[in-house]
């Protein structure tokens, strides 16, 4: 998907990556995740990331409270995040008692909470109306003050300009643009 | 919609008893065709056999006897089973070499485990033999299913969000194949009774429920050999009702 990709970008905290379907998007976010290994070349990331899938990827058999503490991050901490995006009250409900929009912010507070020096999150306020969308944007964008890196892939233009930073745009497969 | 009305006409206990009745008088009638005790016994010697069994101490001691290994050889099978099924689903070689084995099991008859391991081994022992590989390929092979079937992008995040080995298989390899392993267990425990019931027929230990069947045909005692075959359905329902209560809301 990604063909002779160079980047080179250590000014820019916060990356904002545009581009339309299949253009490798969320392949760079996985390669930087580690989740996929490049034929070839070299990544240098500054250590562990968090990742917001572009499915929630919560686990069906747990409250979303359970979901964040599994990943290490104590009980009291867990509900903190819950209530910044807005569920304090869902905390203790499991993903398929939540609407769609519930479910993304829940694995919002998930990637927002696991402690990485890099956040990656794909396409991260889908399914969000206007004014919830507006909310996450901020709180993503609290983010830079804490994390090394912050990598974001979206669709939309003014969730880009939203999010500050760096704006990345991809174009059609293979993708080969350097910056 | 045929059964909705039906359940409307009959009420609930005569749905139940009905049936029971029916079968009873089936067999009565096929009692009285037969006419030789011998060869069938009736409803009523066979619940006269049964009150005599219930009553004698040493009866009790048998079905104890002959639970406990089916309990002992349902543990193995499972224990044994899910061992198995998590070096299979984790090492390639290791399935490319007991697949094969497995299937063989799967495929032998019960009987021929049964007389094998009667030369192997003390008449005791092979009732849990047998049974205890009825359910080993079961579970196995259910595990295996839902171990290939665990949701690829959950097992993707728990690498991303570094859950390590211990914690991937708790968070997210024990739940997902937790409905097809007790599934297994349920659909195991029939045929481990049935299995070990055999055995002890064939092999006829000092303590056991196939021992008294076995007593009972040589003895030509009809009435006890129906008698015994009514007290293994009945456990074995106990035991598969047993199971299903434990498991409740646990799927």
């Amino acid at each position: 998907m990604l063909e002779d990709f160079t980047w080179f970008a250590p000014d820019c905290k916060t990356l904002v990556i545009q581009g339309r379907s299949g253009s490798g998007k969320t392949t760079l976010l996985r390669l930087l995740a580690g989740l996929e290994l490049p034929d070839g070349g070299s990544i240098t990331v500054p250590g562990r990331a968090s990742f917001l899938f572009q499915e929630n990827r919560l686990l069906p058999w747990y409250t979303v409270r359970r979901s964040i503490e599994i990943l290490g991050i104590g009980a009291r901490e867990a509900g903190e995040w819950l209530a910044r995006v807005g569920l304090a009250d869902d905390s203790d409900r499991k993903p398929d008692e939540l609407s769609g929009g519930m479910r993304r912010r829940a694995a919002l507070a998930r990637a927002l909470a696991f402690p990485a020096p890099m956040l990656l999150l794909d396409e991260p306020f889908k399914e969000l109306d206007e004014e919830t969308k507006a909310r996450m944007i901020e709180l993503a964008s609290e983010q830079a003050g804490v994390r090394e890196r912050i990598v974001v892939v979206t669709h939309d233009a003014e969730e880009a300009a939203a999010l500050g930073g760096c704006v990345v745009q991809f174009d059609g497969p293979p993708l080969r643009r350097g910056q | 919609m045929a059964q909705a009305k039906c359940s409307k006409v009959i009420p609930r206990w005569a749905r139940a008893v009905l049936p029971a009745l029916f079968w009873l008088a089936v067999w009565q009638l096929a009692y009285i065709r037969v006419g030789k005790d011998l060869l069938l016994a009736s409803p009523w010697q066979t619940m006269s056999a049964v009150w005599r069994i219930i009553s004698a101490a040493a009866s009790w001691h048998a079905i104890g006897r002959s639970l406990l290994r089916m309990l002992c050889a349902f543990a193995i099978g499972v224990g044994c089973g899910s061992a198995i099924a998590a070096l299979t689903a984790s090492v390639g070689w290791a399935d490319a070499l007991l697949r094969p084995a497995l299937a063989a099991v799967r495929a032998t008859p019960v009987a021929s485990f049964i007389i094998l391991a009667l030369v192997w081994m003390s008449s005791g022992t092979v009732p849990v033999f047998a049974a205890s590989l009825m359910a080993l390929p079961i579970v196995w092979g259910n595990l295996t299913q839902g171990i290939a079937a665990v949701d690829r992008g959950l097992l993707e995040m728990a690498a991303a969000y570094q859950f390590g080995a211990m914690k991937t298989v708790r968070h997210v390899i024990l739940p997902s194949v937790r409905g097809t392993f007790i599934a297994a267990c349920g659909a195991s425990i029939g045929l481990c009774w049935k299995a070990m019931i055999a055995a002890e027929v064939l092999g006829a230990p000092r303590g056991a429920i196939g021992t008294q069947l076995y007593n009972a045909k040589i003895y030509l005692q009809t009435d006890e050999l129906f008698a015994w075959t009514l007290i293994v359905i009945l456990l074995s329902r106990v035991l598969e009702a047993a199971f299903g209560k434990v498991t409740k809301g646990t799927t």
